[in-house]
């Protein structure tokens, strides 16, 4: 009961909010119907945004797909050397965040970056065309960030997938390629499917990159177009964009339920026979190089790019020792007070953010999958609806909710707190659903039968079981209030600004991108540090239940 | 007994019925002030340089103890704030410096302004004082700005209508007005002292002119290389000049005083209407006005490149003293707002 409310209160009831206001509904007027849609669709920049949305989604799933498909490929069925070094790298490039990819791309594909620095040094180029500036570079940017997680999941179908019906194909005359196109390809296109519609929507909801790489020459996706209509003191328009982006997220949202629903599509290796491994024969060094070449443009320069301009005394100087300081870490680290401020709020925001989702979305776990209290599916529900929803839009449907009383957040952290635990439930609970399910139900029952309550079996038993999970995904949790920028940027007020909001609008007459460079190495050592934390946890967890 | 699914939904039918009732009702409640600052304490949303910021903070709080809460933030969410508290029911901070006078004049038109005068606005020259609830506390000159390195002699602007020239075609910037509150005063006072019509933002658009996010970014850019030249406030290069030189490295910023005349725009200050303000903020809060048109506080803002409003300063380090300034009417501007935004937007699409 007490989950339901809490449920209805912060999930559904900003969500029906913006629903009423976008079919007319609100405190200042009372006019349902389609007005705002028919009005926003009347101007060609909601068009040209819509379709630039879908444009870069689409680009960006296909380019993952190509890189992570030839990638996984090598590395599960070649002799290509390096298998764990490159799935470390695409790991490391994943935990970058993407506004901080976006801005090395600028660092060093800018028109003072250091590409050009190397060209006009080299060859003495002097004119440089590159549209760095553009749809098409958001969409480069993005797919640099979400390749890796189409590339695990690749590997993960291809490790699984049963080899008999390759081996059966090669024996029965079929070559290499005909057996890689007619079965292993089709085998694997349900992942492919819905790992693709994950970074479709990932893409779609995406904030940070564009407002960096496209808005400013005028290219418009439906997050910025929220954005600067917000900025216009729009509110109705706003209201009626994030409707069409939850729509459009919503259609991905539930493929990609159907999709994954019937993964039943893979065959199983049963009898644990190994997939055959093709020898990539006298080009192995050649494909290496240009793994390497890859992995290094996507990873090891934008780190390397951001890391030298932390140390700039500005950011366009020459890299000279003169120009060069360790003041700007002392500055953020230290001496400036909004810098400082800033790490303790995303700290504080996210600590508590991700406790309140870890005590909720375990419970509603625990309903859904374990107790035999009823409506655990509704709840579980309900809690999944804000992954299907762009963080713009949470915060767009927070500022909605929570700006008039009965419960007035706005202008308080308790508003970014709360939005943060509405995006976190969900990451909780599906961490730790897969514990539940595979906890022994015998033990619960056992403990019951020797008399303890259905709190104390709970507690003796489930947790012990469950809270691995729970700490992981609060982890996770937390790593992602240190790098999210549409909540806290649409969210923050009086003295509240996070690092998110710091790493969007740092740059300014005070500090230039040098700056804003220091501040993205320290989010990324932390990133490191925490993603390291769950990695050691998520082994244990696989090493005591390989024990069990 | 009522099952936990019914529970559940009749919850969540009673919130959303709530949530409508609410919505409807507001909209005939009459408006009642909430006051929600702590008493001996003001909020004041500030935007400005940090360090300049700072130094008002301590004199003013030398004077009167820890009574400030300063909110600081860019023209743009300052702007984006105030009104989006003022549309909920009430704007939350008691003052707001910085931005234009285009928000001002729409919050005043609104009733969202206490009308004050500030003491000593005597010293105030005659063209700083207006009829209307705000107090003019400083003025800046849009000025063209580019980089002594990148231009050969021949191309250096000497005047706005050079930026024109296709020989900066993709190397020119300016602040975006949908993110940055002063770019839009920007593009609505170049709209009007260029016989209000679009000829010259048409022909900027044609340049392929770049849209950073804040006035701020566009001495940065020009400085970091990234653009030869651009259209942004003042004071900033005048600033950025002054850190390099401190910190000891080379900047190739310059600044061109156009010769149709600099553009002229004031950062008003600005009270918040609240009846239920208590007693002992309402004068915190007229005592920092006050403060604000003082000479302290003016020798202040004008060593961070502001040029005051008093008769009795002279005119800030760097500014030319036989500047032809333009000064636009931003009462029209003001009533013309939506026109002009969408006028800019037009060009794009």
């Amino acid at each position: 009961m007490f989950l339901g409310i809490i449920l209805s209160v912060f999930i559904l009831y900003p969500f029906s909010i913006l629903l009423l206001r976008s079919l007319g509904i609100s405190a200042e007027s009372f006019k349902p119907g389609i007005d705002i849609f028919t009005r926003i669709f009347s101007k060609r920049g909601t068009w040209k945004a819509l379709v630039n949305t879908i444009y870069t989604a689409l680009l960006v799933t296909v380019l993952t797909a190509i890189i992570s498909g030839i990638l996984a490929w090598l590395v599960v069925r070649t002799d290509f050397h390096f298998k764990r070094l490159i799935k470390n790298l695409s790991f490391l490039t994943f935990i970058i965040p993407p506004y901080i990819l976006a801005l090395s791309w600028l660092e060093f594909l800018g028109r003072n970056g250091y590409l050009h620095r190397i060209l006009g040094y080299i060859f003495g180029l002097k004119e440089y065309t590159l549209e760095y500036y553009s749809i098409t570079a958001v969409a480069i940017v993005m797919s640099i960030h979400l390749y890796p997680l189409v590339f695990m999941a690749l590997c993960n179908a291809l490790e699984k997938h049963d080899p008999s019906l390759e081996n059966a194909a090669i024996m029965s005359g079929a070559t290499a390629w005909k057996t890689t196109f007619s079965i292993t390809i089709p085998l694997i296109i349900p992942s492919f499917l819905s790992i693709g519609l994950l970074v479709f929507s990932r893409t779609m909801a995406n904030f940070g990159v564009p407002a960096l790489l496209a808005l400013p020459v005028r290219k418009e996706v439906l997050t910025t177009r929220i954005y600067a209509s917000l900025s216009d003191l729009n509110i109705d328009e706003a209201t009626a964009l994030s409707f069409l982006l939850v729509f459009l997220s919503g259609l991905v949202f539930t493929s990609y339920t159907l999709i994954f629903r019937k993964k039943s599509f893979a065959t199983i290796n049963f009898n644990g026979e190994k997939p055959r491994i093709y020898s990539l024969g006298k080009r192995k060094w050649i494909i290496t190089a240009v793994v390497f070449l890859f992995q290094g443009i996507t990873t090891i320069l934008p780190l390397a790019t951001i890391f030298i301009s932390s140390f700039l005394k500005r950011w366009g100087l020459p890299l000279k020792l003169e120009y060069l300081t360790l003041n700007n870490y002392i500055q953020l680290l230290f001496k400036n007070d909004q810098a400082v401020a800033a790490f303790r709020n995303s700290i504080t925001y996210g600590i508590t953010g991700a406790t309140f989702a870890a005590v909720i979305g375990s419970s509603i776990a625990f309903i859904s999958h374990s107790s035999e209290a009823k409506g655990g599916k509704v709840l579980e529900l309900v809690a999944s609806w804000p992954m299907a929803f762009p963080n713009i839009v949470l915060a767009v449907a927070a500022i909605l909710a929570w700006n008039t009383p009965p419960l007035a957040l706005y202008g308080t952290p308790w508003i970014i707190i709360v939005t943060y635990m509405v995006l976190f439930t969900p990451i909780i609970m599906k961490n730790v659903t897969g514990l539940i399910q595979n906890h022994d139900r015998t033990q619960t029952f056992a403990a019951r039968i020797s008399g303890a309550s259905p709190f104390r079996s709970f507690l003796d038993v489930t947790f012990p079981a469950i809270f691995p999970g729970i700490k992981s995904g609060w982890l996770l949790c937390f790593l992602i209030a240190l790098k999210e920028i549409p909540i806290s940027l649409m969210l923050y007020s009086s003295g509240q600004e996070t690092i998110g909001v710091l790493l969007f609008g740092m740059q300014s007459q005070s500090y230039g991108l040098e700056m804003t460079s220091t501040l993205a190495v320290v989010i990324i050592g932390l990133i490191f540090i925490g993603n390291i934390i769950i990695q050691t946890g998520k082994r244990r967890i696989k090493n005591e239940n390989a024990s069990d | 007994m009522f099952g936990f699914k019914k529970t559940f939904l009749l919850v969540c039918f009673i919130i959303t019925l709530s949530s409508a009732t609410e919505v409807f009702a507001s909209g005939q409640k009459e408006s009642i002030d909430i006051y929600s600052g702590k008493t001996g304490r003001i909020t004041v949303y500030i935007s400005g340089p940090a360090a300049m910021i700072s130094k008002l903070e301590k004199a003013f709080e030398k004077e009167h103890g820890d009574v400030l809460d300063l909110v600081q933030m860019g023209c743009g969410p300052l702007r984006q704030r105030v009104w989006s508290e003022m549309e909920a029911g009430q704007i939350k901070a008691d003052v707001f410096w910085g931005s234009d006078p285009l928000i001002y004049i729409a919050l005043d038109n609104k009733g969202a302004l206490e009308a004050f005068t500030p003491e000593g606005i005597e010293a105030v020259r005659d063209e700083f004082l207006t009829e209307s609830s705000y107090t003019l506390i400083n003025e800046r000159y849009i000025v063209v700005i580019y980089n002594s390195k990148k231009l050969t002699e021949e191309r250096i602007p000497s005047s706005y209508a050079d930026l024109l020239d296709p020989g900066l075609k993709g190397f020119i910037v300016q602040a975006d007005p949908s993110q940055s509150s002063t770019a839009l005063a920007i593009v609505a006072g170049l709209w009007d002292i260029h016989g209000r019509n679009w000829d010259f933002y048409r022909g900027l658009a044609a340049n392929n002119f770049f849209l950073s996010k804040k006035n701020s970014d566009v001495p940065s850019k020009i400085q970091e290389g990234e653009f030869d030249a651009g259209i942004a406030p003042h004071d900033a290069v005048l600033r950025l000049q002054k850190k390099a030189k401190k910190e000891g490295y080379p900047t190739p910023l310059a600044i061109c005083w156009p010769e149709e005349g600099p553009l002229a725009i004031q950062r008003p200050i600005a009270i918040s209407r609240n009846t239920a303000r208590p007693e002992v903020n309402e004068q915190i809060a007229r005592s920092f006005v006050s403060f604000m048109i003082s000479k302290q506080a003016q020798k202040i803002t004008t060593m961070f490149g502001f040029a005051s409003v008093r008769k009795d300063l002279p005119l800030t380090v760097g500014i030319p003293g036989d500047l032809e300034i333009r000064r636009v009417d931003w009462d029209y501007l003001a009533s013309h707002e939506n026109d002009i935004r969408d006028g800019f937007k037009a060009l794009f699409q």
